[in-house]
């Protein structure tokens, strides 16, 4: 065994090229892979340590009214003993500081609350005294920037409604504001107490109650949270206004915002994965292929056959390893970087750390994984046979039928492992078995591609010029080795420019829209007497008004004569965003904004709509929302505006670009319906000078004092940022996916170049000179990687387009960059690293050919 | 041919090879070789290219299995032994050595002779492996990688490494066959110095006649046969 370990060792020692190339590649495989574990870890991780701190509760019950005794009774019975319970009330606001008025949220807060988490001051937590005195005496607490925005210092006054309140403390950090959502205005907290002098808990006030439970540690938050549900639309079955949302519903809400990274950054990993499996099969695959006739040698001498193997799978597993080892400290060195990159998309508190699960998970596949990936080729180092050192000998080859059937066999662990690790990475059954499935397809649309190519070299072999013909002539002939090489340069293609397609269109769908103006200030609540006067006032201010959307709120009463309740029981598709409750926008538009295209079916009639003409009116419906109510085109909707019921139907499908902070609506109405319904009025503001937006904002709210003016230009910009930060994220998996490629292709090119040094020394015995030898080589790899990557192009656009469709919502655009760049560096690079590979071959001495 | 010799080394009997060629197609190699080896002599056979010189090799060693006949070593039935037990029996008894060397390429010419003896997990003494050098009159190359020696070199050590076991049977498959003349002929001394002084069997395929009638046996191998 000793003398197997020191032949193993010498051999990977002696091998410094291939066995850095192993590593390399399989290193930066598995360091996407971790990268991607632990940053998936790391995020569950602070979410189930903080989802009840984000919610502040185990249970919350939210409704825009407030809850009626007997409902708060029920809860109470519902939660049992033991339970905590606190009060929140929030309402948005314009809100007076010193000479600057803001709209504000204000969060009216019992001394109870919160019931999990804390403020924090600064440097630490807030003493308790500091939320009681907010009860009994007239203060509020907010964040030193929100401060500033009114020009306040602590010990100012704040005028809320009606009454005065004094700064008492900056706060560094709220209970539930973890994780970074997209704030439309400052938050102030003040004593629940407190909030009734202020005068806005009037009738038609947007105000929404909370409710929050905290039950004992033995309880079911979920059982709890559905039985109560049940409960409280048995107590009000006609409109069950009170939402109870749990730590779920968090979790769910969060896991939108990271929704395309997990997808995109898993299919980036198993990419990365597949690139750095791919290489090292076919780097151990040449290595081992001059390995064998040692493994012979062995053989003769007297060793068995299990030596040999456990020699040759001991350096595969060393060569593992150590390239998991690397790929745990290059992960350890790039995971900050990923932190970074991130910001502001995740926590801020979020600790990124190498996971040990993954970690290990990575050295289990470095190791079990390269064994597995490379057991294919080790049935060759089983049908060795030493009899082969002697000259003469007819090897007894199996039956090609027979052989083919034991390289499928010995590829199924392998298979089995790749669909365990794309089940991990995707969390998904489907996706899983989808690449895996993608990939064996692939392979043999490149092997027939390949057949293909190698039936034209056939047939351009017959040229005049000696070169094109060795060439030609080379191809086929060695069309096997050929073949391998097509498939592995195509398969790292292929994976290559899959990645800047799918990101191509995410990128485009994140970031902002082109021609369109983002607005600084939103307008809510414009009355219709307003509408002209507003127009008026914006008249000769710098600055530009967006036309006016009306507002009505309305219920869903019935889809196709099912009750909405029982319609979602039935029709849901489990993905409830947005439609627990009942109650929603209706909008209408003389023509549809910029920021919205019909998808399916005809534009909306021009035509106003009137209850006589006892025709159903025409609803457009935003098709993601479709898609979650399970409503298409022809479905029937009663809806419930302010009293009356009427009846409409869906004719199209719009997609609304969102972040184009446009005044948007789910659903948008025929022209007629919404005229007689008492509705508000909503617009933006737009074409802002920064430095003029806070006396546009003052003489706004002097002029239309009920008018809620929202600076959003903030939230604009943080959405910017994120924007950038989300581009940026996955043009870096783009960019590791690619040079992970790029060392894949380099690698097969230098493995294959070498395997030719037989063939360039007979060539040169033969008198052909260096030039041409070089010439050949140049033309063979451009050919065939060129050929390699036309086939990849063409498929990775279609799987690109598939991959779109089913996990990134049809968000695909051409990358036509990475295309080009790669149908020109690949074959560029592939005939270059052959020429310098080859090169030391190539200025050898013919002789040794002779030797 | 049958040696004289009462009690052989190497028995052989009645030897059938044939092998599957493409288009279900057969090569009849060996069809009912027969001789007998007495330990301490020396056999060539000699044979046009094809005629299964080098099968004939390979199932003395143990490296393939005959598909009829018998072959005995030592009073041990080769064809009676599945691979598990010929690999055994070929590590601990014959010594083989190849037209083109087949050293392992990592190891040092001290590392190729001394292998034989560590997967045997026999002991090596410091003293047989300076002992086999000295004799192969390597000892100053000892550390020197394969592609460090010259064909003559590489040959002296892939002799050493088939004596290091002291093997019972020696199997030379055209050892001078990848050598100039001149150091062919070195080698061949060696080989035979060293065989002689070691009382060793050696059985030498060769088209080297000079090789062959060094030997103190001849057979020719044609048509399947031995004569």
């Amino acid at each position: 065994m000793k003398a197997l370990l020191r032949l193993g060792w010498r051999g990977l020692s002696r091998n410094r090229r291939f066995s850095a190339l192993f590593i390399i590649n399989l290193a930066l495989g598995l360091t996407g892979f971790l990268l991607i574990g632990s940053f998936g870890a790391s995020l569950s991780r602070h979410l189930d340590a903080h989802l009840k701190e984000i919610l502040t509760a185990d249970l919350v019950l939210q409704a825009s009214r407030p809850l009626n005794e007997r409902e708060i009774a029920l809860s109470h019975t519902m939660a049992g003993p033991g339970s905590r319970f606190s009060r929140q009330v929030s309402l948005y606001t314009m809100v007076r500081g010193s000479g600057v008025s803001r709209l504000a949220q204000i969060v009216a807060i019992d001394e109870a609350y919160p019931l999990y988490g804390s403020f924090h001051s600064v440097v630490e937590p807030f003493d308790a005294p500091v939320i009681t005195h907010l009860q009994q005496q007239r203060q509020v607490v907010m964040s030193r920037e929100a401060a500033r925005s009114f020009a306040l210092a602590p010990g100012g006054t704040l005028q809320i409604g009606q009454a005065g309140y004094t700064l008492a403390a900056y706060i560094a950090r709220d209970p539930g504001s973890d994780f970074t959502g997209l704030s439309l205005a400052p938050k102030i907290y003040m004593g629940l107490a407190q909030l009734q002098e202020s005068g806005l808990l009037r009738f038609g006030s947007r105000v929404t109650y909370h409710h929050f439970i905290r039950l004992p540690d033995t309880a079911n938050a979920a059982a709890v949270a559905a039985r109560l549900t049940t409960a409280l639309t048995e107590l009000s079955p006609k409109s069950p206004e009170v939402r109870v949302s749990t730590t779920v519903d968090v979790n769910r809400r969060l896991g939108r915002v990271i929704d395309y990274f997990s997808s995109f950054l898993g299919l980036a990993a198993m990419v990365s994965l597949g690139l750095a499996g791919l290489a090292a099969a076919f780097l151990f695959r040449e290595h081992l292929r001059g390995g064998l006739k040692e493994i012979a040698i062995l053989l003769s001498l007297g060793a068995s056959r299990v030596q040999c193997l456990v020699l040759s799978m001991g350096e595969l597993a060393l060569l593992g390893l150590t390239a998991a080892c690397c790929s745990i400290a290059l992960a350890w060195l790039l995971l900050p970087l990923f932190g970074r990159l991130f910001i502001g998309i995740i926590p801020a508190n979020l600790h990124l750390r190498i996971d040990p699960v993954a970690a290990i998970a990575t050295l289990v596949i470095g190791v079990v994984g390269s064994l597995l990936f490379c057991l294919p080729i080790y049935r060759r180092i089983v049908e060795v046979r030493p009899l082969w050192l002697l000259r003469e000998e007819i090897e007894n080859a199996p039956a090609p039928g027979k052989a083919a059937l034991k390289h499928l066999a010995a590829l199924l662990p392998a298979l089995g492992l790749l669909l365990l690790l794309t089940l991990l990475l995707s969390h998904s059954p489907f996706q899983g078995l989808g690449f895996t499935a993608g990939l064996l397809i692939l392979v043999m649309v490149f092997a027939l591609m390949a057949q293909q190519l190698f039936i034209g070299c056939r047939r351009w072999s017959h040229t005049r010029s000696l070169t094109w013909r060795i060439v030609w002539r080379n191809l086929y002939r060695n069309r096997l080795a050929a073949s391998a090489v097509f498939i592995a340069l195509g398969m790292a293609l292929l994976l290559v420019n899959l990645i800047p397609q799918v990101e191509k269109g995410l990128t485009a769908e994140i970031g902002q829209p082109q021609g369109l103006e983002l607005p600084d200030l939103f307008l809510i609540d414009v009355q219709e007497e307003q509408r002209q006067l507003l127009h008026l006032f914006f008249q000769g201010q710098r600055a530009a008004l967006s036309p006016m959307a009306p507002m009505v709120q309305g219920r869903i009463v019935s889809i196709n004569g099912l009750p909405f309740a029982s319609w979602r029981q039935q029709h849901g598709n489990g993905d409830e965003r947005g439609l627990r409750r009942t109650e929603f926008n209706f909008s209408s538009r003389e023509q549809l904004d910029s920021s919205e295209t019909v998808l399916e079916g005809p534009p909306m009639s021009t035509v106003p709509w009137t209850a006589d003409s006892n025709q159903p009116f025409a609803i457009s419906m935003e098709r993601e929302f479709g898609e979650r109510l399970q409503v298409g085109i022809g479905d029937r909707l009663v809806v419930d505006i302010l009293g009356i019921e009427l009846e409409g139907q869906v004719v199209n499908l719009r997609k609304v670009r969102w972040n184009s902070f446009q005044p948007n609506f789910f659903m948008l109405v025929q022209k007629g319906v919404l005229d007689d319904a008492p509705k508000t009025y909503l617009a933006s503001v737009s074409r802002v000078e920064k430095d003029r937006k806070g006396a546009l904002v003052d003489r706004l709210t002097a002029a239309f004092p009920n008018v809620s003016v929202i600076d959003v230009s903030g939230t604009v910009e943080q959405f910017s940022n994120i924007a950038g930060q989300l581009s940026q994220s996955l043009r870096f998996m783009a960019g590791l996916a690619m040079a992970i490629g790029l060392v894949t292709v380099v690698s097969i090119a230098r493995q294959e170049a070498l395997r030719r040094e037989r063939e360039i020394n007979l060539l040169r015995v033969l008198g052909a000179g260096i030039g041409r030898i070089r010439t050949i080589l140049i033309l063979e790899f451009a050919v065939l990687s060129a050929a390699a990557a036309l086939t990849a192009l063409l498929l990775s656009v279609l799987c690109s387009l598939g991959i779109s469709w089913l996990l990134f919502d049809r968000l695909w655009q051409f990358q036509w960059q990475s295309s080009a760049f790669l149908l020109l560096a690949a074959p560029l690079t592939c005939a270059l690293t052959a020429l310098l590979a080859a090169d030391s071959v190539i200025r050898r001495k013919p002789t040794a050919l002779l030797n | 041919m049958t040696t004289q010799e009462p009690s052989p080394l190497v028995a052989v009997q009645d030897l059938h090879k044939v092998y599957s060629l493409p288009e279900s197609s057969h090569l009849t190699v060996l069809s009912g070789a027969h001789f007998s080896l007495a330990a301490g002599t020396t056999l060539a056979v000699t044979g046009q290219s094809g005629s299964g010189k080098s099968t004939l090799i390979a199932l003395l060693a143990g490296l393939d299995l005959p598909d009829r006949g018998k072959i005995t070593i030592n009073g041990a039935d080769l064809t009676a032994m599945d691979e598990a037990g010929l690999t055994r029996f070929r590590a601990a008894h014959i010594g083989i050595v190849f037209q083109q060397f087949h050293l392992l390429p990592h190891l040092s010419a001290e590392e190729n002779i001394r292998l034989p003896l560590e997967l045997l997990d026999r002991p090596c003494e410091g003293t047989t492996i300076d002992a086999l050098l000295e004799s192969v009159g390597l000892a100053a190359r000892r550390n020197h990688l394969p592609a460090q020696l010259s064909g003559g070199e590489c040959q002296r050590v892939a002799i050493a490494r088939a004596l290091a076991v002291k093997p019972l049977l020696l199997l030379a498959d055209e050892p001078t066959g990848n050598l100039d003349v001149a150091t062919g002929r070195e080698v061949a001394d060696l080989l035979f110095d060293l065989v002689e002084r070691e009382q060793m069997t050696m059985l030498v395929v060769t088209h080297n006649q000079e090789l062959a009638e060094r030997c103190t046996h001849r057979l020719q191998l044609a048509q399947g046969l031995l004569r």
